[in-house]
């Protein structure tokens, strides 16, 4: 138990928070110390006991909120997360250890407790080389980010958001409104000898409200964000759009009935439906799962999977939204997959242990919560492509069933296919027309079984705003989701009524 | 100086610097802890991850005013910077007239012997740890030859963690946990081509504070073998309304959903649907529910609250009726009550076991559902309520028959605690949730 020893030793030397303005290596190397020489020592020492591959991820975050609640600006809070991971592959094993004090001394400490991974054969313990440094495209420029906004202009946003939902109807009871905004530096170097940096603003508001009617009390949400600078905030009124919308929503519940429940058409509305793919799809895409033969498509490249007309990507390369990023979290940098293509199983999403497990190159969804996280295979941002149909047209097919606009979330599992994802707004749909408001719901299908019910895709494409958080093994990552207007023709619908 | 001694030092260090830059109240976590853990598969050691981590959580507050601050950054140059700004947004911040420190007469440490600590937690090798964990994957795929293996892990820590204030707080706790399981794999393809690639995943896991609590090997293989196996061949139940047998993890997870209802930021924050039942029938006369936070040994056990609250057992629903709310000081204040030590949320939560095995709960039941698994974020306890997806095991004439999937359940949190009509008598005990089995006698399945 050597943490805080060395923590606490520590604390006379090094300058102290970095500015959002800062680039990666600014904080890194500048201001940390942390320079080349360093990072190949510590390198060295991960692959001393004979590892083929080793790499460190350096990542310092610098986050801020503030939270308005019951008509009061109630708190703000500021975090710091810093650390490093040094991670040590022999074939596919993974030996794992960090260090949140970014010195020489904790630093090749953690490479010598990742390097027990591998036991056999040595490595020249002082090889020297130079770094490649590759520069990435930018999918997030931002001039000045929402961190460098003054406090006093982030409770101002927040307060009219406030007031606002408050404004909609006497029936809002509770407004809570929240402004988050970070600024993570990252920056990975391997043993293959590349370095690269990456500077990630994210920016979110969230707005949470509850209407009351007697004994009825129903919530409602809205929230904006993406890897955004202050120029979104120029872009259109957001805190009175949430503000609306959060209102309406709960508002709307209140009117809602009992969802029916069995087997009926679904309508998925653009945008926030995108969660269906990134469950029915996403997930069991990830290629750990397929090259552990856990999930329910493995060996099924080049298979069909899904309807023709589903053409399904993922992207870490799609500007400022949630699930951009220029590089994945060990090096490897963001582009458009294609993962189905007019049903076709096409492909899957990658992290550096399973490229090399299929022989492709990496695909950019090597991602990790933090430096104490080795790296998985993870979704960026899923969608599928625009179809031809109108959103009228598809509505006017469907005699009995339900319409689906906005969702809580999903789950699936991996192995059966299984998964289910939660409306929170939705309507009856009869005789080709969205008729009363439905609550209280699941909507649970399988995986291939609902990708081949997919029978008509609108021409709609919406990307959902930038509010969606995955999680896997405990790992949570920012993702992004999007998707046209898209009718099932049969789906279960677990509802209350008859 | 132990680490719990040297942590104490360093947060009275912070309070004070926090009090020198002019902070009037503050409060401070800091912990620390060491984790290691091992993945296994195919006979081969997949992962090893070993490293300690640490976190301070600060919050400063004048006048009604608070702000806060966490980091993992540990340095005093570091500390002191944060604690400046978060000084810097103190004045805009509103006052919050419901916002105190503890009753001081309420804060202190409970006597009791929380049994946290295991003394042979440092004296197990890596090697012996990595070796359990091949053996368990061995041991579990010697149970059936259409086993695959998905994981076998092994993992345990040590935490120390100092909780402070400016009330002149100051204590320490130090815990370890250990945790050992495996997940299996296994083909469900019945060649019609529908269900192809379809396979099922379950697997056993135990957890304890001592690593000798540990269920054996055996145990936990034959356990995860047995659970694997039986979802093979699931197909999808008819749209009904049945009773419904909660397997114990699934009781665990409805009553850990009921428990929000219970917590006092719910309640007075409206999202609820509990707030104005206080006193009143919510459930079967059967229904007992306590947090006891006193029992050796049990995960969720401690001696002080989130915030120095001395912690006592709570009777929450007594004979089926709504006797009190979890309360943090700040909840407190706002429903004009007292702290019931709950800052933090539930310690053990305990639904009192009743009589059944669950051979008889099965056998109670001529044709319904036992559960095994739910999904989704369809538990509302704003509304009540609850439609989750669902995965078990059809019973017919009170034997269990052949599995079920993708379905839905549904009904309301009122409804499934009035109709929670017999409980089980065993308790897993490998959460702080500590609850049997239990049958609830009506559910609407949606499925076909």
């Amino acid at each position: 138990m050597t943490a805080l020893a060395t923590a606490f030793a520590s604390t006379l030397s090094q300058p102290t928070l970095a500015a959002p303005s800062d680039s990666a290596r600014t904080v890194f190397e500048q201001q940390m110390g942390v320079d080349q020489a360093l990072m190949q020592r510590v390198l060295a020492e991960a692959l001393h006991s004979g590892g083929d591959y080793a790499d460190l991820y350096f990542e310092y975050s610098l986050r801020h909120s503030v939270v308005m609640e019951e008509g009061i600006v109630k708190s703000s809070s500021v975090a710091v997360v810093a650390g490093v991971g040094v991670r040590v592959l022999k074939g596919e094993q993974t030996g794992y250890a960090y260090s949140e004090v970014l010195e020489s001394g904790p630093m090749r400490q953690a490479a010598r407790a990742a390097a027990a991974i591998a036991t056999n054969g040595s490595v020249p313990q002082e090889q020297a080389w130079r770094f490649n440094t590759r520069p990435l495209s930018n999918h997030y420029p931002v001039v000045q980010t929402v961190s460098d906004l003054p406090l006093t202009e982030k409770i101002q946003l927040i307060q009219r958001a406030e007031a606002t939902t408050k404004a909609q109807d006497s029936r809002i009871v509770r407004v809570t409104v929240s402004l988050v905004d970070s600024v993570t530096q990252v920056q990975v170097a391997s043993s293959d000898g590349e370095f690269l940096s990456d500077t990630r603003p994210m920016f979110r508001m969230n707005v949470h409200c509850v209407a009351q009617d007697g004994s009825n009390l129903q919530n409602g949400t809205a929230g904006m964000g993406g890897r955004v600078g202050q120029e979104v905030l120029g872009q259109a009124d957001h805190p009175v759009r949430l503000g609306e919308q959060a209102a309406a929503e709960a508002l709307l519940l209140l009117e809602a009935r009992q969802a029916p429940s069995g087997l009926m058409p679904v309508i998925l509305g653009p945008a926030q439906s995108g969660i269906l793919l990134h469950e029915a799809v996403g997930h069991p895409l990830e290629a750990d799962f397929n090259r552990k033969g856990t999930s329910a498509y493995s060996g099924r490249l080049g298979e069909k999977v899904a309807a023709e007309c589903c053409t399904i990507y993922d992207s870490g390369a799609i500007a400022h939204d949630r699930g951009a990023i220029n590089c994945d979290d060990e090096g490897a940098p963001a582009q458009e997959n294609l993962l189905i293509e007019n049903g076709i199983l096409r492909g899957y999403m990658h992290d550096r242990i399973s490229a090399r497990h299929y022989g492709v190159e990496a695909s950019g969804n090597g991602r990790r919560e933090s430096y104490a996280h080795y790296p998985m295979p993870r979704m960026t941002t899923t969608y599928l492509a625009n179809g031809e149909s109108d959103p009228e047209e598809i509505l006017g097919t469907v005699k009995q069933g339900v319409y689906c606009e906005s969702f809580s979330g999903g789950q699936v599992d991996i192995s059966n296919g299984d998964f289910v994802f939660v409306p929170t707004v939705a309507w009856l749909v009869e005789d080709g027309r969205k008729t009363a408001p439905i609550k209280n719901f699941t909507l649970i299908g399988n995986g291939p079984d609902a990708m081949s019910k997919v029978s008509m895709v609108g021409n709609d494409f919406a990307m959902s705003e930038g509010i969606w958080t995955c999680g896997k093994d405990g790992q949570s990552v920012p993702v992004g989701v999007g998707l046209p207007t898209v009718l099932i023709s049969e789906m279960t619908v677990g509802g209350m009524s008859e | 100086m132990s680490i719990v001694a040297q942590h104490k030092a360093l947060a009275q260090q912070i309070l004070a610097e926090a009090r020198s830059q002019g902070a009037e109240q503050a409060t401070l976590t800091l912990a620390t802890a060491t984790a290691f853990q091992v993945e296994a598969r195919e006979a081969t050691i997949e992962s090893l991850k070993e490293a300690g981590s640490s976190g301070i959580h600060l919050v400063l507050s004048q006048d009604g005013r608070r702000s806060s601050l966490t980091s993992n950054d540990l340095r005093l140059d570091t500390l002191r910077t944060l604690i400046r700004d978060t000084l810097t947004a103190l004045p805009h911040m509103d006052h919050d007239e419901w916002y105190s420190l503890p009753e001081l007469e309420l804060q202190g440490r409970a006597p009791d012997d929380l049994a946290f600590l295991d003394p042979d937690h440092e004296r197990v090798s890596s090697e012996e740890k990595v070796q359990d964990t091949l053996r368990l994957e061995e041991l579990a795929l010697a149970q059936d030859s259409r086993l695959c293996i998905e994981q076998a892990y092994y993992s345990d820590a040590i935490s120390h963690t100092v909780y402070a204030d400016s009330n002149g707080f100051l204590e320490g706790v130090s815990k370890t946990i250990h945790s050992g399981g495996v997940s299996l794999v296994v083909e469900d393809n019945d060649g019609s081509g529908e269900n192809s690639g379809r396979k099922q995943t379950d697997g056993w896991f135990s957890c304890a504070r001592f690593r000798s609590r540990l269920e054996p090997l055996e145990e936990i293989a034959q356990v995860a073998a047995q659970r694997t196996l039986r979802k093979l061949g699931a197909v999808k139940p008819r749209s009904c309304e049945v009773p419904v047998v909660f397997s114990p993890e699934m009781a665990r997870s409805f009553i850990g959903q009921l428990s929000s209802a219970l917590l006092g930021e719910n309640v007075f924050r409206q999202q609820s649907f509990l707030s104005e039942k206080l006193g009143e029938a919510i459930a079967n006369p059967q229904v007992q529910l306590r947090d006891e936070p006193l029992l050796p040994g049990m995960l969720g056990s401690r001696p002080y609250d989130h915030e120095g609250v001395q912690s006592r057992p709570l009777t929450l629903i007594e004979d089926g009726s709504l006797r009190n709310f979890m309360l943090s000081t700040y909840a407190a204040n706002k429903l004009g009550m007292r702290s019931t030590g709950h800052s933090g949320g539930i310690s053990n939560l305990v639904l009192q076991p009743g009589e059944y095995s669950e051979q008889q709960l099965i056998e109670s039941v001529e044709d319904g559902l036992y559960l095994t698994f739910l999904s989704g974020q369809g538990a509302n306890i704003t509304t009540g309520d609850y439609s989750r997806g669902g995965q078990g095991i059809w019973i017919r004439n009170g034997k269990l028959a052949e599995p079920v999937s993708e379905f839905t359940i549904a009904s309301t949190f009122l409804e499934m605690l009035e109709n929670l009509t017999m409980l089980g008598k065993e308790v897993d005990t490998r959460s702080a949730i500590l609850t049997p089995m239990f049958r609830i006698e009506r559910m609407a399945i949606s499925g076909t």
